[in-house]
């Protein structure tokens, strides 16, 4: 597989991820926020800011390290999910205001179109060792 | 040449494949977004005029029971004279004595409000009783084009420290106040104002926007006016209503700093859309938020006239 093709499924496996969970975070944030107050919403900032970057930062690096042959990682999973999640985040907040544009369906597409650039980001800001740890 | 740029892009890339240096690049980027997250709203707003078609009404915050009896027709007056088109007051009114002097006021209030055709807010507060809400509504309830249930539920019951409203407290108070003022079956659009301590109980106005026409929120201090955007759009999206700005304002002796503060609250809430923004005071014995006779209250006249249909 070419190194183009490499990134371009990176990137879009991660923003199909960040998307899908944005779009259920949207969805089911009144309920969290009526669940038990304030338990609801401190599981609601936990999801967003601390399991969301987790997933994320995972996926990202096993990414990696499968297509790349790969093994360990250079930054630590939150700190990977946490990058990647602001990039997604500061891009769609810029389309929002910018061109008034509602998450789903145009930005989460835009978004789609922009898998192959997002796979760069996501590729550099991790990686792995190719001979073996230890 | 390009043999050079290669081994410049070689260098580049096993520089920055440093685990050290990439999870400073990585941290570094991080505290960029996170700035661009905060800041950037404010700065798309304020940066040039948006939505200069919309309709933005702005009100003011009067307190007539500060004055004479005679001053409130020729206060209202000035008020109108300037353009706001939204008057809002507190509760105010004795039920046991009809002719007391603060039902006198009330009477001049409503009736110069009336002549200058200004709509007015009825700010009913969190500790009102019901008789008192009926008697006020019954005698003056036609007046009436907002009727505020409640001030800033999710913050506390009374001015004193640690006095905290539990979100029972809260809705049952609401309740009880919603129940009285739709008794009366008046046309008057009704909402509760928020301060910016709603994020960290948003259940609140979730709960009590389904029986209101729209929510309010409160802003202060140039710190939550820079980051109101992103409260404005919170607000809207949980509670799916309208926003307008209820409380608005700076106690200051510098003219000039309330001035730029006002100003530049006006133009960032004309621009984002929103439907209006009240001020906060027209008068104020206790403290200096109030505009009256300063040159504040003259360039409020003049946004007015150049910005607010």
């Amino acid at each position: 597989m070419r190194l183009v093709e490499k990134l371009l499924i990176q990137g879009l496996i991660i923003i199909i991820i960040l998307i899908v969970i944005q779009a259920w975070l949207d969805n089911v944030q009144a309920a969290f926020l009526d669940y038990l107050p304030p338990i609801g919403f401190a599981i609601f900032v936990a999801i967003s800011y601390f399991v969301q970057p987790l997933i994320i930062g995972v996926t990202n690096i096993a990414i990696i390290n499968n297509l790349h042959k790969t093994r360990g990682w250079q930054v630590g999973f939150w700190l990977n999910g946490i990058f990647l999640l602001l990039t997604f985040s500061t891009l769609n907040l810029i389309l929002k205001m910018a061109f008034n544009l509602p998450f789903l369906p145009v930005i989460a597409l835009i978004d789609l179109l922009l898998s192959f650039p997002f796979g760069c980001i996501a590729r550099f800001s991790n990686g792995g060792w190719t001979k073996p740890i230890g | 040449m390009s043999k050079l740029a290669s081994s410049l892009y070689q260098g580049l890339v096993r520089f920055t494949n440093k685990s050290l240096v990439k999870n400073v690049i990585v941290i570094t980027l991080c505290a960029m977004f996170l700035f661009i997250l905060i800041f950037y709203p404010y700065n798309y707003y304020s940066s040039a005029q948006r939505n200069q078609n919309s309709t933005f009404q702005v009100g003011i915050d009067y307190v007539y029971e500060q004055d004479n009896l005679s001053e409130i027709y020729g206060q209202v007056a000035q008020i109108y004279d300037l353009g706001f088109k939204v008057i809002r007051i507190d509760f105010q009114c004795d039920p046991l004595v009809y002719d007391a002097l603060i039902n006198q006021e009330t009477d001049m209030l409503f009736s110069a409000t009336s002549h200058y055709g200004l709509a007015v807010a009825l700010v009913i507060p969190n500790g009102e009783t019901v008789d008192d809400v009926n008697y006020y509504l019954d005698r003056w309830g036609g007046n009436l084009t907002y009727i505020q249930i409640m001030n800033e539920p999710e913050t506390s019951s009374s001015w004193d420290v640690g006095a905290l409203f539990t979100d029972d407290e809260i809705t049952s108070t609401f309740n009880i106040l919603y129940a009285a003022v739709e008794s009366h079956h008046l046309s008057a659009q009704l909402y509760t104002n928020f301060g910016i301590g709603y994020v960290l109980r948003s259940n609140i106005p979730i709960d009590l926007s389904q029986k209101l026409n729209f929510v309010g929120l409160d802003i202060y201090m140039n710190s939550f006016l820079v980051l109101s955007p992103l409260f404005i759009q919170n607000l809207q999206e949980i509670t799916h209503k309208n926003v307008v700005i209820t409380e608005f304002g700076m106690s200051t002796t510098n003219s000039a700093a309330q001035t730029n503060y006002i100003i530049s609250g006006l133009n960032l809430f004309k621009s984002m859309g929103l439907k209006g923004c009240w001020i906060v005071y027209w008068n104020s014995e206790y403290d200096n938020y109030g505009i009256r006779g300063t040159p504040t209250a003259t360039a409020v006249g003049d946004w007015i006239a150049k910005n607010a249909k």
